[in-house]
């Protein structure tokens, strides 16, 4: 199917709108680990794709489109929480909020532990990290969606998953993912 | 990429996410065959993918409420630029704002003209409110005094044009996030304004974001509306709901 219908074409666009909600909500709450803020995030993503669509020429872009706007949703949210003056400077600094059993939900202990160690990666790696392993953007997509050079864009995942390989890969911790893929 | 062990991170990576061509894959399956310490290197990688997933697998967002059941009419598409003209406001550059490798917009530049001129891709303002029956549904989404002065302006407009010329007109306003506070009794910049547009057109209506408003009471704070003042279950449902029925879709 032609993405672009997928969102803007002929199909029902509640049926559009709910195809792409649960990506963007997955996303944004793993920037932010707030489910109240990734609501609103991909709220806006979705309402500022919609008042847009007839500017999308490239169905190919699509993904990464949508993806770029949620980033663009994330970073007025930072600034208007004024937490620093220069934005691009957050890419290296911002940790997310803690998860926690309370505002997640999730009980098994892995989700909790890979969720804190995504937490700690600073914003830049995080949001790279989650594009491609959540929602399997192509290199070149997270580039078009973050707004910055494909070099970095390899960079920063390889920083973030030499992170959590040193918080996360140990046997004990591997044999709680290898569990917890063989039940679903 | 003569060694195993020069096998630089990004390479792994790339092979692990698939990013690789088929050349540069089958040379790292090759190393692999002969490089036990390379096998595991990219089993760990793996297993670290797997976790990423593992980790926000159950997180979804909370289903939005469904539509009574109108039949949807067609789906008016129109340009930034006759967006902007509508209502007298500058569109914003192609999306996103800031990007540096999009394709070229549909409409560079948001003509200036009055209303009545504004010629862009996709047809005319009349074309429009011909298509959309006359039906408008402008979104305000933040609460800067200036900008949600020009925003009633531009609504005014469009309701005096249409009152002149004896055509039909709808006009819903939709405010969420910051510019609900156009709507709340306490904060609102425009108290009277509102009060006097409602009184002399009762073909406009206000609407509040269900969602933005449950946001704010979690946060302690009271919010009460406006008199007149409705309640969606959210803004992207109430677009979603009027660009289903063919209304023309605004966003300040």
């Amino acid at each position: 199917m032609d993405l672009r219908n997928l969102l803007f074409g002929v199909d029902p666009l509640r049926q559009q709108v709910e195809h792409w909600r649960p990506a963007l909500y997955r996303v944004a709450y793993s920037w932010c680990h707030d489910r109240a803020l990734a609501d609103d995030l991909v709220q806006e993503t979705l309402l500022k794709a919609l008042s847009r669509r007839a500017q999308l020429r490239d169905s190919e872009r699509l993904k990464g489109w949508l993806f770029a706007i949620l980033n663009n949703a994330f970073r007025d949210h930072l600034r208007r929480l004024r937490i620093h003056e220069d934005i691009d400077e957050l890419a290296d600094e911002m940790p997310s909020a803690s998860p926690s059993p309370e505002d997640d939900r999730a009980t098994a202990e892995i989700v909790l532990r890979v969720r804190a160690a995504i937490a700690v990666l600073p914003l830049g790696q995080r949001q790279v990290l989650t594009l491609v392993d959540l929602e399997e953007l192509s290199y070149a997509e997270v580039a078009q969606a973050l707004e910055i050079p494909i070099g970095t864009v390899m960079s920063r995942l390889c920083r973030a998953r030499a992170a959590l390989r040193e918080a996360l890969t140990d046997d004990r911790v591997a044999a709680q993912v290898i569990a917890l893929g063989s039940r679903r | 990429m003569n060694e195993p062990r020069h096998l630089s991170e990004e390479m792994r990576s790339a092979f692990v996410d698939g990013q690789l061509d088929a050349r540069e894959s089958a040379a790292i399956l090759e190393h692999m065959g002969n490089d036990s310490r390379l096998r595991d290197d990219v089993c760990r990688a793996r297993l670290v993918k797997e976790m990423v997933r593992a980790g926000y697998r159950d997180v979804e967002p909370k289903p939005i409420a469904r539509p009574s059941g109108r039949r949807p009419a067609a789906v008016a598409l129109v340009a930034a630029g006759l967006i902007a003209a509508l209502l007298g406001w500058q569109a914003g550059a192609w999306v996103p704002e800031r990007h540096a490798t999009a394709p070229a917009p549909a409409t560079a530049q948001a003509p200036a003209e009055p209303v009545t001129q504004a010629v862009v891709a996709g047809g005319t303002l009349d074309d429009a409110l011909l298509n959309s029956a006359g039906r408008v549904l402008v979104h305000i989404s933040s609460s800067g005094r200036e900008k949600v002065g020009a925003a009633l302006d531009g609504i005014e407009g469009l309701l005096l044009d249409a009152q002149a010329s004896g055509r039909p007109i709808s006009v819903e306003v939709i405010a969420n996030i910051g510019g609900i506070d156009l709507l709340r009794a306490d904060v609102s910049t425009h108290p009277d304004r509102i009060a006097s547009l409602r009184a002399a057109y009762p073909e406009l209506t206000f609407i509040a974001c269900g969602q933005t408003i449950a946001r704010l009471r979690e946060r302690g704070t009271e919010v009460h509306l406006l008199p007149g003042v409705r309640v969606a279950t959210s803004a992207l449902d109430q677009v979603v709901r009027r660009l289903h029925e063919g209304w023309l879709y605004v966003r300040s």
